[in-house]
């Protein structure tokens, strides 16, 4: 029923950590497993570790679990299989016990009371094995039967085509109720509202697009933890891979624990072009902040999440660090930049202010209420589709839906001028107040410079962002409200000044 | 036409729907339907709730707009005309552009007029008062209103009464400002007589044949401008019919308010309008008492308006001053947030003899009032040690009471006072002025808010902003 690989490994993984409390120093082990549900290999102590941080927080801290595999239709019993894991902390699963056929009988009305459910496998479990449930997760056989498929593709598939494949699976289990737990953990009670948000718009397309733009390869991502710092590597340095699919390890990064992490000497070693290092706790805590926000997220939650991100932002060499040193960081070029009008502390980004000013100007000039349409463009692609286009529903100010445009009349009409467009897709959608048109160069250019090209980024950067921005054919809005107006007619620099200026404190200390 | 409703003026309907569209399409139905308001070959005139380039709910829905065009085509309407006139500091011209409506109406078959000084007008006179009004409205045959509910600062919410006021030239709408000093000015809130009565006058030219109080939509708390801690609700009414009056006081009984206590509709039941209680009105649709609820209106003190670092001292002020003060202080705390902070602090007086502030740190003057009544008060004044140029070493000094001598003290003019003219005062000259007083550097949010406004602003307004 669960396909063989998935089931080896994760019988493999389950002895490994039943074992991990009598070993001396665990981060000696050698022994390889692969993270479930991808074909990444890595250290068998790193995934535990990663399983013990993560899902108390994420999924569940609760102790002692069963999965239950259900019929996709009504049987006598729904029950194909159950399995009783026995723990010791909470997310790590141990022993694992599989449930006599009819020991347990469900029917599809049992699960319309998931407490009531809980009690009746509480009961019969103790009875049974003396073991006390405190949560249970139920799959469908059409779920296992993705995960299978989705399992036997993974040979096949590429990084890239291994995370999309990963993605539409959670999208689809989530979305089409094909795994239930109980209680609901936070983690899936947000990708359930996110997914309903995303209406016909599949995550792994966004994935797509971000790693299409974003030349994700030679760079390194260090998480401190409690035990060693981890490394996330993504290189192309083995010669058997193609060169669009980069190769990602994770390991343990091996250092006394006197000694300071070299990042300078770690990126040389490993020839990266850049590594940057988070520390893991402060990275789960933010995410948990996203997570536990209840639908639809306020405005005032999104200003205080954005103030938070850009407040890890500014907390450089506290919260996080990276090598080679930014240009920007570089206080002689500042004092240099300071003397011809541009304030470019980055240490000082005004964390506090900017998500205010953005959502009074959006709320005002984008309305608390309406559809926008999104149009993104790849201006210099000769050959595939040149236009993605999207409908954005708002709703007191916050995004109630997104989605991708079925009408063929409407895909075809995207050639048109806007005021037409607008008036076609306000026939199907309700009023369109917004056009916006974003091309993928400018994407591209706005998160390489800001993410992979960080170390270089520079005051010409950022000058010719703004004039990207002023260029029609890659960014554009319709109707021509007062912001893009005062964009198009601001001289690049002194536009550039100005949000500078509201972007970062004008006092150094 | 349905004998019924020809006979009933006075017959309000209360719609709901799942969305805008079928709202408005209730609304007229229960009275009736569309061809109860027009004949074929009408020309039909919507007065739609349009005052500056922003987005909903700032301006009408126009999801409820294009049904109601569509509306009046089947009803074999020659012509449909959308218009208003918009608020007076804004260039017209521009309003397109930054819009986009143009097109989108003339896609529904409707043409649309954004109206400026220069468009034909009629002039009429109601109560020794010469009233000016577009050609456009006084010719057509029918007249809609459409009107968006949300919050108002002085009467609550947006009456389709306020509404019908943006129909004439900017000149009466002007008439009240530049008031006249003395006491009974400010004691009677003689502006706010004056603006109800030039409302009310505005109506009797043209009155409407149908009005649509839209409040599926209603923006809450802070308004009718977005501010921070506006909140769009989603009530899903709307209110229709052809008595202006009668389509308000419904609408303020299903927002749990009491149209005795709104100065403008209890105003407006001493004019012709044929309704003095609720008792007048003939309900149709939704049951009002099952369908009431609870909004949260704006503030009524300017006080409680929390703006940081400031200290809002009020004297006794007329309705004029407060609506733009109210503009203008939450316009501060929403665009200005990074500005206020690198301010400090700062005093806002505002009105006829305003207390004493308590530093004299910029001290902001706000209105004709507050400027006039405060000439002579102590904040204007600073005393100041004198700083000589040169000091005197101690240890060349002779004389040893010279080292308890007190420093001399001088009085100078207070320079940290900003003034803003007017009665009232004009946002956007308030706007410019406060951005100068304190400079660029200071002011980057509001510099870059200055430089968007100016994007559509009337020319005089600039080189009057210059100034």
């Amino acid at each position: 029923m669960i396909n063989k690989d998935l089931s080896r490994n994760w019988q493999k993984f389950l002895s490994f950590s039943s074992k991990v409390d009598n070993l001396d120093n665990p981060l000696e082990v050698e022994d390889k497993i692969t993270i479930p549900l991808t074909s990444f290999e890595t250290n068998a102590y790193l995934l535990y570790y990663l399983f013990e941080e993560i899902s108390p927080k994420f999924i569940n801290d609760q102790l002692n679990v069963i999965d239950i595999i259900i019929s996709d239709y009504e049987l006598e019993n729904i029950v194909l299989g159950a399995f009783i894991y026995q723990m010791n902390k909470p997310g790590i699963h141990e022993n694992i016990k599989e449930l006599k056929k009819d020991e347990l009988k469900l029917k599809f009305k049992d699960l319309n009371n998931n407490e009531l459910l809980l009690n009746q496998i509480q009961k019969s479990v103790f009875k049974n094995h003396g073991i006390k449930i405190t949560n249970f997760r139920i799959i469908k056989k059409r779920g296992l039967d993705l995960i299978n498929r989705h399992m036997e593709d993974l040979d096949k598939l590429t990084l890239l085509g291994v995370i999309e494949s990963f993605l539409d699976l959670i999208q689809i289990l989530v979305k089409k109720d094909l795994l239930l737990f109980y209680p609901n953990p936070p983690v899936i009670n947000f990708l359930k509202q996110a997914f309903n948000i995303l209406k016909n718009l599949k995550l792994s397309k966004i994935v797509r697009y971000l790693i299409e733009v974003l030349p994700l390869s030679d760079f390194g991502i260090i998480l401190k933890t409690k035990v060693s710092p981890i490394l996330f590597n993504m290189n192309k340095n083995s010669q058997n891979i193609k060169h669009d699919d980069p190769n990602l390890s994770v390991n343990w990064i091996k250092i006394h624990e006197s000694e300071d992490l070299d990042l300078d000497k770690i990126r040389a070693e490993l020839k990266l072009k850049y590594i940057i290092n988070l520390q893991l706790d402060i990275l789960l805590n933010f995410l948990m902040d996203i997570i536990e926000s209840s639908f639809p997220i306020s405005q005032e939650k999104v200003k205080l999440i954005s103030q938070k991100f850009l407040f890890g932002v500014r907390s450089y060499q506290n919260y996080w660090n990276i090598s080679p040193k930014p240009l920007i960081y570089n206080g002689f070029i500042r004092f240099l930049l300071r003397i011809v009008g541009f304030n470019l502390n980055l240490q000082k980004l005004s964390h506090w202010a900017i998500p205010e000013f953005f959502f009074s100007i959006f709320n005002s000039y984008g309305g608390m209420q309406g559809n926008i349409l999104l149009l993104l463009t790849d201006h210099e692609n000769k050959t595939s589709p040149r236009y993605n286009l999207l409908v954005v529903q708002m709703e007191n100010g916050f995004i109630n839906s997104i989605e991708i445009p079925q009408s063929v009349e409407l895909n075809l009409k995207i050639d048109n001028s806007f005021e037409e467009l607008r008036v076609n897709a306000s026939k199907e959608y309700g009023t369109i107040s917004l056009i916006i048109k974003i091309d993928k160069k400018l994407i591209q250019f706005l998160l390489v410079s800001l993410i992979v090209n960080f170390y270089k980024l520079n005051i010409f950067k950022l000058l010719k962002m703004v004039k990207l921005l002023k260029n029609p054919i890659y960014f554009e809005i319709y109707p021509k409200i007062p912001f893009y107006r005062l964009i198009k007619r601001k001289k690049s620099y002194d536009l550039l000044k100005n949000l500078l200026s509201i972007s970062i404190d004008k006092h150094e200390f | 036409m349905n004998e019924m409703t020809k006979n009933k003026n006075n017959l309000v309907a209360i719609a709901k729907g799942d969305n805008p569209q079928e709202t408005v399409k209730n609304g007229i139905e229960k009275l009736g339907g569309i061809s109860n308001f027009i004949n074929k070959g009408e020309t039909i005139f919507i007065k739609a709730y349009l005052r500056v380039p922003e987005l909903f709910p700032v301006n009408f829905n126009f999801d409820t707009l294009t049904e109601l065009i569509s509306l009046c085509k089947t009803a074999g309407a020659k012509k449909v005309i959308v218009g208003s006139y918009a608020d007076e500091d804004i260039n017209v011209s521009s309003f397109d552009e930054l819009l986009g409506f143009k097109h989108l109406i003339e896609s529904l078959g409707a043409e649309f007029h954004v109206f400026q000084e220069d468009v034909e007008y009629v002039i009429k006179e109601v109560e020794g008062n010469y009233i000016k009004i577009p050609k456009i409205i006084m010719n057509c045959d029918k007249l809609f209103f459409l009107n968006q509910v949300n919050v108002h600062p002085i009467f609550q919410i947006n009456l389709s009464l306020l509404n019908s006021y943006s129909m004439v030239t900017q000149d009466l709408q002007n008439a009240e400002k530049g008031g006249q000093e003395g006491k009974d000015y400010l004691s009677s809130d003689q502006f706010k007589h004056d603006l109800i009565t030039n409302l009310l006058n505005v109506y009797e030219i043209r009155k409407p044949d149908l009005v649509i109080n839209d409040f599926y939509y209603l923006l809450e708390k802070v308004g009718p401008f977005i501010f921070k801690d506006s909140n769009l609700k989603k009530v899903k009414l709307m209110v229709v019919g052809k008595n202006i009056l009668a389509v308000d006081i419904v609408t303020l009984g299903l927002l749990n308010l009491d149209f005795l206590k709104n100065s403008l509709t209890s105003e407006a039941r001493f004019r012709k309008f044929g309704i003095s209680t609720m008792e007048d009105i003939q309900l149709i649709g939704e049951n009002i008492e099952e369908n009431k609820i609870n909004i949260e209106l704006t503030v009524s003190n300017l006080e409680d308006i929390p703006v940081i670092n400031t200290d809002i001292i009020t004297g006794q002020y007329c309705t004029g001053c407060f609506m733009e003060a109210y503009r203008f202080l939450n316009f501060l705390r929403t665009a200005m947030v990074k500005d206020l902070k690198y301010i400090i602090t700062q005093s806002f007086l505002i009105g006829k003899n305003p207390p004493e502030p308590e530093s004299n740190e910029n001290v902001i003057v706000f209105g004709d009032c507050a400027i006039n009544s405060s000439k002579n008060r102590e904040f204007r004044r600073m005393i100041i040690k004198e700083k000589k140029l040169f000091n005197k070493p101690q240890f060349i000094s002779k004389k040893k009471d010279n080292l308890d001598k007190k420093p001399k003290l001088k009085e100078k003019d207070n320079k940290s006072i900003l003034e803003l003219p007017g009665c009232p005062p004009n946002f956007y000259n308030c706007l410019s002025s406060f951005i100068k007083y304190y400079g660029k550097k200071t002011c980057p949010s509001g510099t870059f808010y200055l430089d968007m406004f100016k994007t559509y602003l009337q020319e005089k307004k600039l080189e009057e902003m210059s100034k």
